[in-house]
């Protein structure tokens, strides 16, 4: 982990991958890499939670391995499984050159060759030069049994497969968990994690990450963008805008070739910013035209300061 | 005649044993541990339905088939009103002396062997009449009492029958109904085929794979929330409703409890507490508006912005208690009482003001809700409140209408 000696160089290092990470990010993630303890984020939906993982796996130069949950997922399908039809394939084989004697069969059927590594193990079996990544995303969609199995996971870097043993990881992986908080993670699991939550960002930070990742979208329509979501998300709404939709909004602003916000524009791209019928309903019309009034003078005030 | 009410309780077993004096003098042999186990059935069914009742008195004191009918007589007599006791008394001296025939064609089946049908009916000891009727005044009493106390409103409770209205709806049965998860378990049950079982099982080679393992879907008790009014108008309920929400969360351990009447407060914590006067009393103080007015389209806007998606997850069952006086926007009420029901598996509306016969939802507040409600029930006495255990229980199917 050569040049990231300091958190400022941890922040550099992400900015020059396009990631805009405030301080506590910066030094949360910072600590995570130095202590070898799993990062734990939560935070609101498309603050760029996953993003994190991406990025550190493009810094660190290494792979990532995600693991998505959800209801329902299991070790079968997360740790690993059985190559069941190759074994089904290998007892057909063995009947025929008369081998019967059932040690021997179930030796070589649950031997490393018949298994599937699923991402937890991949991640603890990598063979790669350096650690890799390994983002177990939006961990609470999972059933809350399914943490249990992490809890070895996370605190040994070791799984124990009963017709194998157990496998450490030779070089321990850089763990990212994500939670969009439906429900309370167990304190078990994050009693071994460094926990942190990621905010909305401030309009400068926000600006800066509309500039690094879309290059194209002029320096007044980013700020008028920026300062109307901003005010978007100090409005009473069901579901407020991410960082995510506000990168898609930008997109589709520019897509339609706009280069100053009008409520016409904003009256046709709603759709990317608000995902709820109510909430479209509350700011088209009036409502929208005066934040988009009022966006454009806002960011007439900082282009002009 | 009729009795204090501090009764119920403590005299139950009195008078069960009572009871059991009354069959032995009809001919059933009724030993000491019967009676015991009698009790300890009745303490299990519950005294607030009768059939119940009788079945675990029955299930626990009759041995004999031939026994039978006898003893429906005498459950008849004894649990009956007071009134009838003496005719009871009276009807068991004739039956000490002539063994009764009417009931012979209740007996036909097994081991019905004698004419008479009730062979071993024994002569009535002759100061029995006179023990019986102090003691079964009692045990009638206590019966009805029982009953009475849960058809009787909440607020018409006196302290005593407060306490003992407390103490039967902590020992009562609070149970949800369970809902299939994504989860699987080895089962009989075929839902999907367990590969790494079946494998196993099969490794023998010269054979095909005929014996295959299941798995199947494991059940898990639904995620259930309380939101309960503590407003004003709901005063004279609210003590009986935080005993009742204590002894839930006694029961179904992931229940999230809230109260509100002008600002939502969570009591989750609260309730964890064992002692349930202790949680009052730790309640009371936090969440502070027991009196205030209701602005119940604000708070379930509340709930809706911040715990609904971290507490009605994976089919949850919400109760609304409240009497529905809002004193808020009746238009925020509506839309945030949409999307409450939009957001849950079944939304249950208690309130305590449907136990008037002469109600009708006409307050506002309550008109524009209707639509959205899936169950809309009564919780102005005890009865009602025992009866929404078999609401809790049996939620099963999606609801009718989208």
């Amino acid at each position: 982990m050569s040049g990231l000696e300091s958190i400022d160089q941890l922040s550099a290092r992400l900015e020059a991958f396009n990631y805009v990470a405030d301080r506590s990010l910066s030094t949360a993630i910072y600590l995570a890499l130095k202590m070898e303890k799993p990062l734990f984020l939560e935070g609101e939906a498309g603050v760029g939670k996953t993003e994190v993982a991406k990025v550190l796996a493009s810094l660190l130069d290494t792979n990532l391995i995600r693991l998505q949950c959800y209801e329902g997922l299991d070790e079968q399908k997360a740790i690993f499984e059985w190559n069941y039809a190759r074994q089904i394939i290998q007892i057909r084989l063995l009947e025929a050159a008369h081998v019967s004697d059932k040690e021997q069969i179930a030796q070589q059927i649950f031997s490393r060759e018949f298994l599937i590594r699923r991402p937890l193990l991949q991640a603890l079996d990598h063979d790669g030069d350096r650690p890799p990544v390994l983002l177990i995303d939006e961990l609470d969609r999972a059933d809350e049994e399914f943490e249990a199995f992490l809890l070895e996971i996370l605190s040994d870097f070791q799984i124990t497969i009963p017709e194998i043993g157990t496998i450490t990881a030779r070089q321990k992986p850089v763990v990212v968990i994500t939670s969009n908080r439906t429900r309370e993670i167990h304190d078990a699991v994050k009693r071994r994690c460094l926990y942190h939550w990621i905010d909305y960002p401030s309009a400068e930070r926000e600006r800066e990450i509309v500039r690094r990742k879309l290059p194209a979208v002029s320096a007044s329509l980013r700020g008028q963008i920026v300062a109307f979501v901003q005010a978007m998300r100090e409005a009473d709404l069901y579901k407020l805008p991410g960082v995510a939709e506000t990168l898609d909004w930008a997109a589709a602003l520019t897509a339609l070739g706009a280069t100053e916000m009008t409520p016409q524009h904003v009256e046709d791209t709603l759709g990317t910013l608000l995902k709820y019928q109510d909430d479209m309903l509350k700011v088209r019309g009036e409502m929208a035209a005066n934040m988009v009034e009022r966006a454009v003078s806002d960011a007439e005030g900082v282009a002009g300061s | 005649m009729v009795p204090a009410p501090e009764t119920v309780q403590t005299d139950l077993p009195g008078s069960i044993t009572t009871f059991g004096r009354f069959l032995r003098a009809g001919g059933i042999g009724v030993g000491a541990g019967d009676i015991v186990s009698a009790v300890q059935a009745v303490e299990l069914v519950g005294v607030e339905r009768k059939r119940e009742f009788k079945w675990a008195l029955k299930g626990t004191l009759v041995k004999q088939h031939t026994q039978i009918s006898f003893f429906d007589w005498a459950f008849e007599i004894f649990w009956q009103n007071p009134d009838r006791l003496q005719l009871a008394a009276s009807a068991l001296e004739r039956l000490a002396a002539q063994a009764p025939t009417e009931n012979v064609h209740g007996d036909r089946g097994l081991g019905n062997k004698t004419p008479s049908g009730r062979p071993e009916a024994p002569g009535l000891p002759p100061d029995a009449p006179e023990n019986f009727d102090d003691d079964k005044r009692d045990g009638m009493a206590a019966y009805s009492a029982a009953e009475s106390l849960k058809r009787k409103r909440f607020d018409d409770y006196t302290a005593d029958e407060l306490r003992q209205a407390l103490d039967i709806l902590q020992r009562s049965d609070w149970s949800l109904s369970l809902r299939r998860t994504r989860r699987l378990r080895d089962g009989r049950r075929r839902y999907r085929l367990s590969l790494p079982k079946t494998i196993r099982k099969n490794v023998l080679a010269n054979r095909d794979f005929v014996k295959l393992a299941w798995q199947e879907r494991k059940l898990k008790p639904r995620r259930m929330v309380v939101l309960c009014d503590i407003s004003g108008s709901m005063e004279r309920y609210t003590r009986v409703l935080l005993h009742f929400m204590h002894t839930l969360k006694r029961r179904i351990p992931n229940l999230e409890a809230f109260t509100f009447g002008t600002r939502l407060s969570r009591i989750t914590n609260h309730l964890k507490q064992n002692d349930v006067q202790q949680a009052v009393a730790v309640i009371g103080p936090q969440v502070q508006d027991w009196d205030g007015g209701t602005r119940i389209g604000a708070t379930l806007k509340e709930f809706n912005f911040i715990w609904a998606r971290r507490t009605l997850g994976s089919g949850a069952v919400v109760l609304v208690i409240s009497d529905g006086w809002d004193t808020g926007e009746p238009e925020l009420l509506a839309i945030e009482i949409a999307r409450l029901r939009r957001s849950c598996r079944r939304l249950i509306w208690l309130n305590p003001n449907l136990g008037y016969e002469t109600y009708e939802p006409l307050t506002r507040g309550i008109r524009d809700i209707l639509p959205y409600i899936d169950d809309f029930l009564p919780v102005h006495n005890l009865q009602s409140l025992l009866d929404l255990q078999g609401v809790l229980r049996s939620l099963g199917g999606r609801r009718a209408s989208a």
